[in-house]
This record gives structure tokens, C-alpha cells and sequence, in this order.
């Protein structure tokens, strides 16, 4: 039975999002750098694993996507007055910290899409995927580093591939 | 074949694969075959026996077993693409044609006795009933099913572990 390296075929479709395929993706280690990405798989554990009666195995692999992202220190409001007596948006820095959100948003949107539209990564002749899902429905913040300069915030997305094994079954079709 | 032993070394346990039920029926003039258990984590064959027992005024106890009827579950079955059997049970239980659920031959495969060269045990039983319990369930739809063996059994053994395979029966000298 040839290996079939899952890593690598989650990076060959994670990149044909259109939100990450035009900028550097990492695997594990990444330069953090403004709108580079970084694929970090989390530890899979067999005890999760549910075996079926036929010698079939479903097994659950995951992953976090890392977006870094220069952050902004403009307010979204301003302490201008408008003529409403409210306070108005600011129109005069657009809010770089919204739009990098909106980057995490539809790489969720798109794996969404993905898993609605049944295409699936390349797992090979011996797995087959039954879904692919983001681990929220919105990317979270997992923190600023400010020593870098921009300083960088750390967006993550978190997958979840569930597929079956069928690698160990004696019976074949 | 004699009583054989198990083809597993001292004290290996027999990994639930080794015991199949596999599905055999006409749909036309061509005999179809699948193997059940897909996506079930635990189904074991019943042998519902029928006992009386009797005591003695010794009060020694005798225990007399009037038959068995074997059965086994399969829950979940879930609806599956390319699933045959349950596109016969659906198409069955579409026009409630309840007779049909009575022609299947059932045969139970102990892959734990023999070897891919001498064969591997099985009973094969015929006129045997495959009912659909209910359909249905959370998020994939579900139709579990009970098979119930006929005991109009014929020992043998089949020559490998695919649905091509071939039953030969033992031969009593």
C-alpha cells in the first residue's frame, strides 16, 4: 500500500483557496511575516479513532491554518462628532484589522463551500473523506506580537478532515 | 475440513474483522453479494436460544436447548453510495413487498479458521430474512437492519474474501 503523505495534500488544496494561494504558506515552521501562512497539523490521536466491525477505521485529522497579519491602531470610530451628534466612522484610515478578519472569514467561507460541494483533498485509493470542516465559524485571534515590526497579529482556522481508513479491511470489493 | 485451530498464535485475540456476514441474492439472473457492517462499530450474532430446564429432587438442574435462533443487528446501516444491499432493502421497502425480505442467503465467514490457501470456514444459510427497522437518524439517514438466520445450514468454506469468491461445501467422508 504506497504512503500517502496527508500533509502535503492538505497544503496542495488549502492552496487553491484564493485567499491563501497568492501569498507564502508554511508547514509547521513559518517566517512571520505580514500575510504569510502556516500550516500546523494537531497531534492525532488513535484513542479518537472508531473502528468498525468490517476492519474499516474513521479517523479524524486536523489542523490550524495561521494567518499573520500586520495589525492597525486606528479606531474604527472616531472622536469626531458628526452632525447626528454621533460619533462617525473613521473614513480617513480604512481598518486594516477588519479586512485581515475578513482574509480568516473566507477561508472558512471557502472550506465550507468546499466540503458542500464535496471536493475533498487527494487522500488516495485507500481513504475516503467524508467531511471537511472548519473547527469554528469565525477565525480567532490568538494574540499580537508586538516585538516585530509591523507588529504581527496571529489569525488561526482551525480544520477538521474526517475520513475512513479502508487500508486494513480484508474484504475487497 | 476437521476441527481445525484457530489460525491466530497462542493467545492472540481475533480481531473483529475475522467474523463476516455476508449478503447473497438474485437480481435477475445475476447473484449479488456485500458484505455487512460498514460503518457499524459493534454487531454480534444473537443465538437467542429457546431452554427449558427441569430440576430434579435433588435439585440437580437440567437444562434442555430446543433451537436457536440466530440474529444479528447492524446499527447504524447507513444509506451509502454504492451500497447494493441497501438499495434492494430500500427498493423493498418502497413497494412493502415484504416476501422479498425472505430470499437472502447468509453467509457467516470465520476467517479466524484457515488460511487464504486452504480456504477460510463458513456456514452458509439459505432462505433467510433481512428486515429494515426504521429510517431515519440525526445527520445521515440511517435504516438499520436485523438478519435473521434461517439454520438451513451448509458448512464449508470460501476460497477468499471478496464478493467473486466461492463456497465449497465440506465434503463428509
Amino acid at each position: 500500500m504506497p504512503t500517502i503523505d496527508l500533509n502535503k495534500r492538505i497544503l496542495e488544496y488549502i492552496y487553491e483557496c484564493p485567499v491563501v494561494e497568492n501569498n507564502p504558506m508554511y508547514f509547521c515552521v513559518a517566517e512571520e511575516r505580514d500575510n504569510h501562512n502556516q500550516l500546523l497539523p494537531s497531534r492525532e490521536q488513535p484513542q479518537d479513532d472508531i473502528e468498525y466491525v468490517d476492519g474499516t477505521v474513521e479517523r479524524t485529522y486536523r489542523a490550524e491554518i495561521l494567518m499573520y497579519k500586520s495589525v492597525a491602531y486606528n479606531p474604527i470610530v472616531t472622536e469626531e462628532v458628526g452632525t447626528s451628534g454621533k460619533r462617525i466612522p473613521s473614513d480617513v484610515y480604512p481598518n486594516e484589522n477588519l479586512e485581515d478578519m475578513e482574509d480568516g472569514q473566507a477561508l472558512i467561507d471557502w472550506i465550507k463551500d468546499q466540503n458542500d460541494n464535496r471536493h475533498f483533498p487527494n487522500f488516495g485509493e485507500y481513504c475516503i473523506i467524508d467531511s471537511v470542516k472548519p473547527k469554528s465559524n469565525r477565525p480567532i485571534l490568538n494574540g499580537i506580537n508586538s516585538e516585530l515590526e509591523p507588529p504581527l497579529a496571529q489569525y488561526s482556522v482551525g480544520l477538521e478532515i474526517k475520513y475512513l481508513d479502508i487500508s486494513k479491511q480484508l474484504w475487497k470489493n | 475440513m476437521a476441527v481445525s485451530q484457530f489460525n491466530l498464535a497462542q493467545n492472540q485475540r481475533a480481531e473483529r474483522k475475522l467474523l463476516l456476514t455476508v449478503a447473497e441474492w438474485t437480481e435477475g439472473t445475476t447473484v449479488e453479494r456485500e458484505l455487512l457492517g460498514r460503518r457499524t462499530e459493534d454487531s454480534s450474532v444473537e443465538y437467542n436460544t429457546d431452554q427449558s430446564t427441569s430440576t430434579d429432587i435433588l435439585g440437580i438442574n437440567y437444562t434442555d436447548i430446543n433451537k436457536t435462533q440466530p440474529q444479528q443487528d447492524f446499527d447504524p446501516y447507513l444509506i451509502l453510495g454504492g451500497s447494493k444491499l441497501g438499495a434492494k432493502l430500500d427498493d423493498i421497502r418502497r413497494r412493502n413487498a415484504l416476501s422479498e425480505l425472505s430470499q437472502f442467503t447468509l453467509y457467516l465467514i470465520t476467517a479466524y479458521i484457515g488460511n487464504s490457501s486452504d480456504g477460510y470456514r463458513a456456514e452458509k444459510h439459505i432462505n433467510c430474512t433481512i428486515t429494515y427497522n426504521s429510517l431515519g437518524g440525526d445527520a445521515n439517514v440511517n435504516m438499520p437492519i436485523s438478519v435473521f438466520f434461517s439454520n438451513n445450514i451448509t458448512n464449508g468454506t470460501v476460497n477468499k474474501l471478496t464478493e467473486d469468491f466461492i463456497f465449497s461445501p465440506e465434503v463428509t467422508i
